[in-house]
């Protein structure tokens, strides 16, 4: 692979006796649109948070670089400042806040004090969110509340954006406005994708990372992937 | 909890009532030793409350483990200098413990008993 | 962003400056050694709620660095004689201090219930130890540290520059009621800016604060720091009212009062836990003039009814009825709209 942006080498976590990720070697190239999926257990998660920050030191051997750069142990806040986006398995926003002080916060960090109002309505009418700007998250519905932490994701402008299950929860109408987001994201940013949902993952039609028992099973395009018979043999039972 | 059918407000209720009816036992029990005042329950909120919380999530592992540990750090360091010094040597362990167990003794070792 | 962002009114200046007024006249009407005691209180009580209320660090003993503050003064007075230098060590001490233990907290990422006991063992360690001091061997520089009896009888506060002119009575009440006001407005400044705001996202959410690439326990350190070097300036002015220190400004009673105070006045305001300090305060004073009935007796029914009755304390709660009555008159006037639009149409029928 030519200049990962992204790659791990031997990344290896155990938790007590379990090895939730196996010795994984993965590359990532600029501009990507990477969805990594798997059963549940497979380690996508711990995979993904190994690379963000989240899960580090005594458990975790192998080493993880995002340009070049060594961030094996870094905490998330040194990761994050990299340029990079995340959104977590389970949302996490401030809910006592409204929606356009959750992305002032976000787009100050890049932006400055000065910048950051300007900043802050581009997400807003990019995600079409103008109308809640001023309503408390915490009584948003679910998918607004998605869309509010993809927004805070946003906000200051990173290269690399990592969603873990963007999907999750949403509406059919909501995940299709989803893939839209994120194609439009993919034309200037780097992504990573984790997600259980397959009509979303096949929606996306972009390269695809199938974990199973902590290790990599295939990769490949999204067509190919999706028909192969190992693939599906790991998700027997499941309706893809 | 109560999207299982019990109401929390009940279960907090018994739990209260039988953590004080616990600790008037304990009253009980020492009365006979110290002697009695109105105020003698005060010297020992301020340790029981220390030693339940470093404990960790564990209710009787981690309570045993840390009332033993700072009772007997306490008169050991006691009976070497002065139970001033004891008490402080007895604080001054919880402080390590709660920086290197955020969690309490029972968030680190013995996760899985009672 | 403006300044009324992120659940932070603006600032009434015309209460402020009525405020003002009133405070300085006081000493006209009325002596001045009560007010100076309640206006100390809630500068304390404002350290705690700002920490606690904004930044959602919750201390069990948060009157340990009023303690740091009034012993630090009275042990440096004693030593150098005049005042000045001992009054900015009575910010600095206690906020260094808060500072190291800050970052051992919070870098150690200690949080919630695992905090509060951090903070009360750390309490409890400096009363134990301060009771334990009595004798000539316990000393710092000239300063005695006096055990159970505590230090009397230091410098108190002089005019910078000049150690032979003492600040006393009601000179001494407008130091510190100018020390309350300025202590207040720098609280609301660090609220309106960046830094306060990024303590209120904290405080929401710390995972998402740290996902945004925020160095939260260097923030969490920074305000408990703050909050600590406010707590010792109460400290210090209460040394210089009390004319003596003793370990009971580092007593569990001390730091559950200010406590009470925060949760009685309002979590999540600054007004309210000052005016509860200065409420329960002057309860507690003026009960404890009388023999019939025990003041701590009247003060825990008074935390256990609030609790019960007004969980999110008094400030809160009133803002909400001024919310609710605003409502009202503008359903009000929009009903008496509607009635004189109907009336018109009906008139304007043939």
């Amino acid at each position: 692979m030519s200049d990962p942006v992204v790659e791990t080498q031997d990344l290896a976590v155990r938790f007590g006796g379990v090895l939730a990720v196996d010795h994984v070697n993965f590359g990532l190239r600029e501009r990507e649109l990477r969805c990594l999926i798997g059963p549940n257990g497979a380690g996508k998660s711990t995979f993904f948070k190994s690379i963000t920050g989240q899960v580090r030191g005594a458990h975790s051997s192998g080493r993880v670089f995002i340009r070049g750069q060594d961030t094996t142990g870094w905490s998330t806040h040194q990761i994050v400042r990299l340029g990079i986006g995340i959104k977590t398995q389970v949302p996490s926003v401030m809910n006592g806040l409204t929606v356009a002080e959750n992305l002032w916060l976000s787009a100050r960090r890049t932006a400055g004090s000065e910048g950051a109002d300007a900043a802050v309505d581009e997400v807003l009418s990019e995600l079409e969110l103008g109308g809640v700007a001023r309503r408390l998250v915490g009584e948003l519905a679910h998918g607004q509340r998605q869309l509010v932490e993809i927004g805070t994701v946003l906000a200051n402008k990173p290269w690399l954006v990592l969603l873990d299950e963007p999907a999750a929860g949403l509406t059919n109408a909501e995940t299709e406005r989803l893939v839209a987001i994120i194609k439009r994201i993919n034309q200037t940013a780097t992504l990573i994708v984790v997600d259980h949902d397959m009509h979303f993952v096949r929606t996306l039609d972009s390269w695809i990372t199938v974990f199973h028992q902590g290790g990599i099973l295939v990769e490949g395009r999204a067509d190919k992937v999706l028909t192969d018979p190992s693939v599906r043999e790991v998700y027997l039972g499941n309706r893809a | 909890m109560a999207a299982l059918g019990y109401n929390p407000s009940t279960v907090y209720m018994l739990t209260f009532t039988v953590g004080a009816a616990l600790s008037g036992l304990a009253g009980g029990v020492m009365a006979p030793l110290t002697g009695l005042l109105p105020s003698v329950g005060g010297a020992y909120i301020a340790k029981a409350f220390i030693t339940v919380i470093t404990g960790g999530a564990a209710v009787i592992a981690g309570t045993l483990s840390t009332a033993t540990l700072f009772g007997t750090v306490d008169q050991i360091v006691s009976f070497a200098s002065t139970p001033v010094l004891g008490e402080i040597a007895m604080l001054a362990l919880a402080l390590v413990l709660l920086r290197l167990m955020p969690q309490g003794v029972t968030g680190q070792f013995f996760r899985n008993s009672t | 962003m403006t300044a009324s962002g992120f659940g932070i009114g603006r600032i009434r200046w015309n209460w402020l400056a009525a405020l003002g007024v009133l405070l300085a006249v006081l000493p006209l009407a009325y002596e001045t050694s009560t007010p100076t005691l309640l206006a100390i209180w809630a500068l304390f009580a404002l350290s705690l709620a700002l920490m606690w209320g904004y930044a959602g660090i919750i201390s069990f003993g948060h009157a340990a660095y009023f303690g740091l503050g009034a012993y630090t003064y009275a042990i440096a007075s004693f030593n150098i004689g005049e005042s000045t230098v001992p009054f900015l060590l009575a910010l600095a001490v206690p906020a260094l201090v808060a500072a190291v233990i800050g970052a051992m907290m919070f870098y150690g990422r200690i949080s919630d219930v695992y905090l509060g006991v951090t903070t009360l063992v750390v309490t409890l360690i400096l009363n134990r130890f301060m009771n334990a001091t009595a004798g000539d061997a316990y000393r710092i520089g000239n300063a005695r540290l006096g055990g159970f009896n505590g230090i009397p009888a230091f410098p108190t506060l002089n005019v910078p520059g000049d150690p032979t002119t003492e600040v006393y009575g009601t000179a001494y009440y407008y130091v510190v009621v100018v020390c309350l006001i300025a202590a207040y407005l720098i609280c609301r400044w660090i609220l309106a800016s960046s830094f306060g705001r990024a303590l209120i996202g904290i405080r929401e959410n710390e995972l998402r604060m740290e996902l945004l690439g925020y160095n939260v326990p260097a923030y969490k350190t920074a305000i408990f720091a703050v909050a600590g070097a406010m707590a010792g300036l109460a400290g210090c002015l209460f040394a210089n009212w009390a004319e003596i220190v003793t370990p009971s400004v580092f007593s569990l009673g001390q730091t559950a009062e200010v406590l009470i105070w925060v949760i009685v006045g309002g979590l999540g305001t600054l007004v309210g836990p000052m005016i509860a300090a200065v409420v329960l305060g002057s309860l507690k004073l003026a009960l404890g003039h009388q023999t019939t009935i025990d003041n701590s007796l009247i003060l825990g029914a008074i935390l256990i009814l609030v609790v019960l009755l007004i969980p999110r304390g008094f400030a809160p709660s009133s803002v909400a009825w001024r919310r609710r009555f605003a409502q009202s008159q503008v359903r009000r006037r929009q009903a008496r709209g509607k009635r004189r639009r109907r009336v018109a149409l009906q008139e304007a029928e043939p």
